[in-house]
C-alpha cells in the first residue's frame, strides 16, 4: 500500500506547553486511525498540523510526499479536514455554500452537481439543499461540514470529533461513509470520543496524552491482545452468595466481580478452557442461566491504558 | 433561485453573494441615487436666489466629502468587516484548506467585499458628473478627483486585506492611518509618510475639486503609480500570510522593499514638497521646515527598517526551532539585514539625498563648504544608522529569543533608551533657551541616534563623538547579551534542559 500521510517528528509547543510531543507515524491508503485521548492530549493540534492549519514548531507533515505547509498548493486537493467546529457562511444556502467550496478547488460545473448530489443525498441533506445555513441544527452543520470536506474527493481525510451532535441514524449512516471511503483506498484519521463507533471503523488505534503516543495498535491486535486472558460473564438463576465463593475458587479464576446475579471475572482464554470452566461450574451446582466471553473493548483498553483525564 | 455575476474568483464571487448578490445592489444603487437627486433638487429650492453653477459647485464639494468617507473609510470599513466574519465562523481556515492561492483569496477580499461600495462610489461619481453637466461645469475635475480618490482608497483595503489576514481576530489599519494622518500631516513634517500612508490621493481628490490643484499636475500621476505599487506590494504580502501566517509576512525581503519604497517616495515627496512651495499651518516655514522634513524622513526611514531586520530575525529563530522555511529569504542572518537596510538608507540618502538637500537648505549656494558639511553630515549619519540597525538587531534578536514579543520589546526599547536621553536635553534646552544660553543641548542629545542626526543636519554646535561612545558601548553589551541568550537556548534545545545531553527519542510509533 502507498504511504499518503508522513507525521515525522511532529512537535507543537504555545509558550511552555508542549501540545504535541515528537510526534511521528505513516499512514497508507485504506488505513483509518482513530484518535483517541483526554481532552488537551493534542489531538486536535495534531489534526491542524497535519492539515496544514497550524505550522508546527518543529518537524512537518507530508501528504504524497509533499509537505502540506509550504508546498505546492496541489497537496491541498489531497487532503481533507473537518473540524469540531463547523465552519459555514451562514448567509448562503447549503447549495450555494457547497458550490463556492467546489468552485474553490477547480471543479466544473458538471463535476460540482453531480458530486454535490451523491454527497448530500448519502448525509440526509438533500431535502434541506435550498436552506439557509443559519437555520441548520448543530448535527445538520456537522453533516454540511463533512459533505464539505468529501466534495473535493481528498486521499487524506482528517475528521475532528465527526461523530459529535449527529443523531444515531447519523452516526451509523457516518461509520457506513467512513468505511466506504477506507475500503476506496482513503487514508483517514478520526479522532473522537464515541470509541464504540472508532472500535467499528479503524484499522489502527492511537492514544495519545500530554501530546505523546502512549499506545499504538492496530484493532486486530487490540481484539487479540492478553490473549492468553478473557473476560466471562455469567449469570446465574438465583442470587444466593455462596456463588461468588464457589467461583472464585475455581483455579485460574481473577477478578471476580459481582452485580445481582451476574458475575465477571477473568480466565484462561480459548474454546476449550470455556467449555471446561462451564462444565466445573455445573459440576459445582451453580444454576448457570447465561454463560458469555465479554470480547474487550476500545473503551476497555483506553481505560487501562492508564491515561489520566487532564485538568 | 438567483443566479450570481460570474466574478472572476470564487473568492470574489462569494464575497459578493454574502452582500446579497444583484437585487441587494440594485436597491441600494436605486435608493442612493433617488435621495441623492431628491437632497439636490432640496439643495436648488433653498438656495434658489444663487446661481445653478455656485450651487452646484457646493453640491460637488457636499459630495466630494461624503465620496472620502464612503469610499476610503466605508471600504476599508467593509474589508474589515469580511475579513472578521470569515475568522468569526471560522471560514478563513476553510479557505485554507482550498487549493485558492493567496492572491486569488486577497484580491477576493479586496474587490468582492467592497462592490457595494464600488457601487456606491459610481452613484456618486455618475450623479457629480451630472451636476457639473447641468451646471455647464466642466466634468474633468470631478472625475479626475473621482479616480484619484478611488486609486488611493484601494491602497488602503489592500493594507486592510494584508492586516487581517491573520489568525486572531483581524483588526483595521484604517484608524491608525488616519491617526498618523492626522498628527503629521498638519504639521507637514513628514511628506513621504504622507505618501506611503497614501494620504495624499484624498488631500488631491480635496484640492482638484477646490481648485487647488491643477488637473495637468505630475504630482497626480506620481502618487497614482505610488498607490498602485503601494497595492501590489500589501497584496502580495497578504497572500504570502495566508498561506505562512506563522511566519512574518514582511521578511528580510520584503522589509526591505517596503524601506527602499518608503525612501523613494520620501525623496521624491520631499522634492515635490518644497518645489511647489507648500507650508504646513506651523510656525516653522523655509530652511527650518525643510531641515525637519529631512530629518524626519531620515529617522522614520529608520524605525521602517526595524521591519525587514525584525523579520529576519524571527524568521532565523523560527527555522533554527525548526520550522520549514518558505524560500531562502528566510534563511537570511539578520546581521545581513540589518547592515544591507543600514547600507540602503545611506545610499539612498547619499544619491537622491544630495539633491533633495540642495533644493531644500542652500539652492543658492551649492559650493565647495555647503558640499564639505554635506559630506561631513552623511558620514555621522552613516556611522548613527549602523550602530542603531546593529543595535535593533540585538534587541530584536534577544526579545525573540527570550520573550517571543520582539516588536513590542523593540517599540519600548526605541522609546525608552533612544527616546527619553533626547527628549530630556532637548526640554532641558528649550528651558535654557528662555537665557539665551548659546549651549542649550549637551552631548546627551547624541545618545540616540535620532539625536545623532538631529545634531548633525541642524547644525547644532554640540560634540557627537561622547554620544555615538555610548551607542557603540550598548551595542557591545547587547551584543553579548544576546549572543549569551543564543548559546544558553541551543543548549537548552540540544540537552532538553538537562545538563546531560541526552536526547528525547522522537518516534511513538509507525503504523506495522
Amino acid at each position: 500500500m502507498t504511504v499518503l500521510l508522513t507525521a515525522d517528528n511532529i512537535r507543537v509547543e504555545f509558550g511552555t506547553l508542549v501540545a504535541v510531543r515528537d510526534v511521528s507515524f505513516e499512514l497508507s491508503g485504506g488505513q483509518l486511525l482513530g484518535l483517541v485521548g483526554p481532552n488537551g492530549a493534542g489531538k486536535t493540534t495534531l489534526l491542524r498540523v497535519l492539515a496544514g492549519l497550524h505550522a508546527p514548531t518543529r518537524g512537518a507533515a507530508h501528504v504524497m510526499g509533499e509537505p502540506v505547509l509550504g508546498g505546492h498548493g496541489t497537496v491541498r486537493h489531497h487532503v481533507g479536514f473537518s473540524p469540531e467546529t463547523p465552519p459555514a457562511y451562514e448567509e448562503l444556502t447549503i447549495d450555494q455554500f457547497l458550490r463556492f467550496i467546489a468552485s474553490a478547488y477547480d471543479l466544473t460545473v458538471h463535476e460540482a452537481e453531480e458530486r454535490i448530489d451523491f454527497w448530500l443525498e448519502r448525509l440526509w441533506l438533500a431535502e434541506r439543499r435550498d436552506a439557509p445555513v443559519k437555520h441548520l441544527s448543530r448535527g445538520m452543520r456537522q453533516r454540511l461540514t463533512l459533505a464539505r470536506t468529501f466534495l473535493p474527493q481528498p486521499h487524506v481525510i482528517l475528521l475532528d470529533e465527526p461523530l459529535a451532535g449527529l443523531d444515531p441514524a447519523g452516526r451509523i449512516e457516518l461509520r457506513g461513509v467512513l468505511g466506504m471511503l477506507r475500503n476506496q483506498g482513503c487514508a483517514m484519521i478520526v479522532s473522537s470520543h464515541i470509541l464504540a463507533d472508532l472500535e467499528e471503523v479503524a484499522t489502527h488505534i492511537v492514544i495519545i496524552e500530554h501530546g505523546s503516543i502512549i499506545r499504538f495498535i492496530t484493532t486486530d491486535a487490540l481484539r487479540h491482545e492478553h490473549a492468553e486472558r478473557r473476560t466471562y460473564r455469567v449469570i446465574t438463576l438465583d442470587d444466593r452468595s455462596d456463588h461468588a465463593r464457589i467461583i472464585a475458587a475455581i483455579d485460574g479464576v481473577s477478578d471476580l466481580s459481582r452485580d445481582d446475579r451476574t458475575y465477571t471475572f477473568d480466565y484462561n482464554a480459548g474454546e476449550r478452557e470455556a467449555a471446561d470452566l462451564l462444565r466445573q461450574l455445573v459440576t459445582r451446582n451453580v444454576p448457570v442461566l447465561s454463560f458469555a466471553v465479554v470480547t474487550k473493548s476500545l473503551e476497555e483498553v483506553y481505560l487501562r491504558s492508564g491515561v489520566k483525564q487532564v485538568d | 433561485m438567483e443566479q450570481p455575476v460570474q466574478l472572476p474568483l470564487p473568492m470574489w464571487r462569494v464575497q459578493y453573494q454574502l452582500l446579497g448578490g444583484r437585487r441587494r445592489m440594485m436597491a441600494i444603487v436605486l435608493v442612493t441615487t433617488t435621495l441623492l437627486i431628491v437632497g439636490i433638487i432640496a439643495i436648488r429650492r433653498l438656495m434658489l436666489r444663487d446661481p445653478f453653477p455656485a450651487v452646484a459647485t457646493r453640491v460637488l464639494t457636499l459630495l466630494t466629502v461624503i465620496q472620502v468617507l464612503v469610499t476610503v473609510l466605508g471600504g476599508a470599513n467593509a474589508v474589515y468587516r469580511a475579513l472578521l466574519r470569515d475568522y468569526q465562523t471560522k471560514m478563513n481556515e476553510s479557505h485554507r484548506l482550498t487549493p485558492m492561492s493567496g492572491i486569488a483569496v486577497s484580491v477576493g477580499y479586496l474587490f468582492g467585499s467592497t462592490m457595494q461600495i464600488t457601487a456606491l462610489f459610481a452613484v456618486f461619481t455618475v450623479v457629480g458628473a451630472g451636476v457639473s453637466l447641468f451646471a455647464r461645469l466642466p466634468v474633468g475635475p470631478w472625475l479626475l478627483s473621482n479616480l484619484i480618490l478611488f486609486n488611493g482608497a484601494i491602497t488602503i483595503w489592500a493594507a486592510t486585506v494584508f492586516s487581517g489576514m491573520r489568525l486572531e481576530k483581524p483588526f483595521s489599519p484604517a484608524p491608525i492611518i488616519v491617526g498618523i494622518a492626522a498628527l503629521t500631516l498638519p504639521l507637514c513634517f513628514v511628506p513621504g509618510a504622507a505618501l506611503l500612508l497614501n494620504i495624499y490621493s484624498v488631500l488631491f481628490a480635496v484640492w482638484i475639486m477646490t481648485g487647488r490643484m491643477m488637473v495637468t499636475s505630475p504630482a497626480i500621476l506620481l502618487v497614482a503609480v505610488v498607490n498602485v505599487v503601494f497595492t501590489i506590494f500589501w497584496i502580495s504580502a497578504a497572500a504570502r500570510k495566508y498561506r505562512r501566517p506563522d511566519m512574518p509576512a514582511l521578511n528580510v525581503c520584503r522589509g526591505l522593499i517596503l524601506l527602499v519604497l518608503a525612501l523613494v517616495t520620501g525623496m521624491t515627496g520631499l522634492s515635490a514638497f518644497q518645489r511647489a512651495g507648500w507650508t504646513g499651518p506651523t510656525s516653522f516655514s523655509g530652511p527650518e521646515l525643510a531641515q525637519g522634513q529631512w530629518i524626519a524622513t531620515m529617522i522614520g526611514s529608520l524605525i521602517l527598517a526595524c521591519v525587514a531586520i525584525g523579520g529576519a530575525v524571527k524568521c532565523r529563530v523560527l527555522v533554527s526551532n525548526g520550522a520549514a522555511p518558505r524560500d531562502w529569504s528566510d534563511r537570511v542572518p539578520s546581521l545581513v539585514a540589518a547592515l544591507v537596510a543600514a547600507a540602503l538608507i545611506c545610499l539612498l540618502t547619499a544619491g537622491l539625498g544630495v539633491r533633495v538637500w540642495r533644493e531644500l537648505v542652500t539652492p543658492p549656494a551649492w559650493g565647495t563648504e555647503a558640499r564639505a558639511a554635506f559630506a561631513c553630515a552623511w558620514l555621522f549619519t552613516v556611522a548613527a544608522c549602523f550602530l542603531a540597525l546593529l543595535t535593533i538587531r540585538n534587541v530584536f534578536e534577544l526579545a525573540y529569543l527570550r520573550f517571543k514579543s520582539g516588536n513590542m520589546i523593540v517599540g519600548l526599547f526605541v522609546i525608552v533608551v533612544w527616546g527619553l536621553a533626547p527628549l530630556a536635553d532637548v526640554i532641558r534646552a528649550e528651558y535654557f533657551r528662555v537665557g539665551r544660553d548659546p549651549a542649550a543641548y549637551s552631548w546627551l542629545l547624541g545618545c540616540s541616534p535620532f539625536g545623532t542626526i538631529s545634531i548633525t543636519w541642524y547644525g547644532l554646535d554640540v560634540v557627537v563623538w561622547p554620544g555615538v561612545l555610548v551607542q557603540v558601548t550598548l551595542l557591545v553589551l547587547l551584543a553579548c547579551l544576546a549572543r549569551w541568550s543564543r548559546r544558553k537556548l541551543s543548549f537548552k534545545r540540544l540537552t532538553g534542559g538537562n545538563p546531560s545531553p541526552k536526547r528525547r527519542r522522537g518516534i511513538n510509533g509507525r503504523v506495522p
